[in-house]
């Protein structure tokens, strides 16, 4: 599904914020990335969606369903976001436009892709996906009126309407308090499980992301340090970094 | 929303209140005065004192003031004591001359702007967007006389394609009514765009880095569209203020364009009844400037509350853009 393969990412002069990452995510198949803040994680799924700021320097590949995305122009790429792979990001209060409802916003996303007029129906349908008690009352509300949970959920809306292939998920619960974050995460679990759809999983909360995919790739400073299946890389993590991260979340767990 | 309206229309009143003893207290401190004017420098003090009485002049000041507003305040602008014309008879053509220059002026302006400030924020990086800026920063420094001038100049005396002065009623000859004011709207217009630009290419900047934008992105829109559809809205948040600053600049620009360009607007009438010390003329047209520009700013609060859904809900958390 996706293959991505020595995945560099430079701005200017810098030393590369991403340097010679590989993995692959296959059809329905999910993957998790950790990290320390700075290590780079939104800048590969920046990458993926082809959303790098003009100056960044990309080199390596990416290939979705078997087609090269690196170098593709911008009117190409935005053909196939939204539709073939999206994006979910961290903030859900500064990513939904504040002068629109979010209904028409979430429309948006459908009518760019699909011909017809029965946008408002998708829209309901796809919010009560995402576990809106009151879909139409979040459509006909502006951003400002609903909760960071509410939010997130209807972003996750927008992204998954048109039933892409890949998601990508950029911390997606990280803004959100604890009680919320184990709701929009459970949420995201079933959505995924009924779609069908392939996923990459941003968090630095290893439990987070142990929870959700079978597969977890492990970053530091730019680099790919450790990649495996979940259980095994729980249970016997090689690179120092990754004992590090997992002794952490124990002592965290047993804590409370 | 009815109650924030209600409140800024009761701020509004009371500015107009506080200007309107300004003006009149400014007016009056100029020296000489009307009776003077009428009677030669060689009249004698009985003539003037006769003159001043009959015109009231005699009277203590704030009599005058209150009789002043009180006039205002029933419609009665008073009567020019020179000219013998009521001073709404005065005002009202003149005012529609101004008023078409602004307008148009402000309209080309925004027309200028708007796709050139969106260039340079897309563009910021790259040779275009730095000309434009660039472009825009010279046109700032211009004086408004100058750029009259030049585009005098060329347009009049060299191509002779536009006439360079004068004015003629759009009811009495469409063509020439264009003809005359198409150099004086090209000046206050290229003037104000000047300005202007850079506050539309800042706006837009700003709004390129908003996470929504990137969601846009994210579900097919083009950076372009995106812009269009998503940026447009937010950044007129922002830019509502600097056009409403901008037309009351554009009130004053357009004094000094008709000068150059000798349109019969109300600065021409302005700055002959204080030659003249005519305070009746000189009071009302003040007053109505300030009208102008109140009236604008008010207007510009209020369209706030049109655009930017998150000012309109009461007790909504705080978060908005002050
Ligand atoms: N647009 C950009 N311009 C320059 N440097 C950037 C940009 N985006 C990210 N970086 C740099 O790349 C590195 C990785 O950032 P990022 O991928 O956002 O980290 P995270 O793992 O926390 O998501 C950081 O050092 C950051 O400063
Ligand atoms: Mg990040």
């Amino acid at each position: 599904m996706l293959a991505v393969e020595h995945l560099t990412v430079a701005f200017g002069r810098r030393p590369p914020a991403v340097r010679d990452i590989s993995f692959a995510i296959p059809e329905g198949g999910r993957l998790g990335i950790i990290g320390a803040s700075g290590s780079g994680k939104s800048v590969t799924a920046l990458a993926i969606m082809g959303l790098l700021p003009e100056y960044a320097r990309v080199g390596g590949s990416v290939k979705l369903g078997g087609a090269e995305l690196v170098g593709l122009p911008d009117h190409e790429y935005s053909k196939l976001r939204g539709d073939a792979l999206t994006m979910v990001f961290q903030e859900p209060m500064t990513a939904l436009d504040p002068t629109m409802r979010v209904g028409r916003q979430i429309a948006e996303a459908y009518r760019l892709h699909a011909q017809g007029s029965k946008a408002r129906d998708e829209v309901l349908r796809v919010l009560a996906a995402v576990g809106m008690p009151d879909p139409a009352r979040v459509a006909d509300s502006y951003p400002h009126e609903l909760s960071g949970g509410q939010r997130q959920r209807a972003l996750t809306a927008m992204a998954v309407i048109n039933r892409p292939g890949l998601v990508v998920f950029d911390e997606p619960t990280t803004a959100l308090d604890m009680l919320v974050q184990a709701q929009v995460l459970e949420m995201i679990d079933g959505l995924l499980r009924a779609t069908g759809a392939s996923c990459l999983f941003i968090s630095h909360d290893i439990a987070v992301v142990a929870q959700l995919c079978a597969h977890i790739l492990v970053m530091q400073d730019g680099q790919a340090v450790e990649q495996g299946e979940t259980g095994q890389l729980l249970r016997a993590p090689r690179h120092p970094y990754t004992q590090a991260l997992v002794a952490a979340a124990r002592k965290g767990a047993v804590r409370g | 929303m009815a109650a924030k309206a209600l409140r800024r229309l009761g701020v509004f009143a009371v500015c107009l209140l506080g200007a309107s003893l300004v003006v009149f207290l400014i007016s009056n401190w100029l020296p000489g005065d009307v009776a003077q004017v009428m009677l030669g420098t060689d009249a004698t003090p009985e003539a003037l004192a006769r003159v001043r009485a009959e015109l009231g002049l005699d009277q203590p000041l704030w009599l005058r003031y209150f009789a002043w507003i009180g006039g205002l305040l029933t419609g009665n602008l008073g009567t020019s004591p020179l000219s013998h014309y009521p001073v709404w008879e005065l005002l009202a053509p003149r005012v529609a001359v101004t008023l078409w220059l602004v307008v148009l002026g402000i309209g080309l302006s925004i027309l200028i702007a708007l796709p050139l400030g969106m260039y340079a924020a897309l563009r910021r990086r790259h040779l275009g967007g730095f000309a434009v800026s660039g472009l825009a920063q010279i046109g700032m420094a211009v004086p408004v006389f100058w750029g009259g001038i030049l585009l005098a100049l060329v347009f009049a005396v060299w191509l002779r394609w536009l006439p360079a002065n004068g004015y003629v009623p759009l009811t009495r000859d469409p063509a020439g009514w264009a003809a005359h004011l198409a150099l004086p709207v090209l000046t206050l217009g290229l003037v104000q765009a000047a300005v202007l630009v850079r506050y539309v290419r800042s706006a837009f900047v700003e709004v390129l880095h908003e996470d929504y934008l990137r969601t846009a992105r994210a579900i097919g829109w083009s950076e372009f569209r995106a812009l269009l559809r998503h940026g447009v809205r937010n950044a007129a948040i922002s830019l509502v203020t600097v056009v409403g600053l901008q037309l009351a600049a554009a009130l004053v620009g357009a004094i000094v364009v008709e000068q150059v360009f000798t349109l019969p607007g109300i600065g021409s009438l302005l700055l002959d009844a204080v030659s003249k010390r005519d305070l009746v003329v000189v009071q009302a047209t003040v007053m109505l400037l300030v009208l102008a520009v109140l009236a604008i700013n008010y207007r510009v609060d209020v369209s706030y509350l049109l655009i930017d859904p998150r000012q309109r809900s009461r007790g909504a958390a705080p978060e908005g853009r002050a």
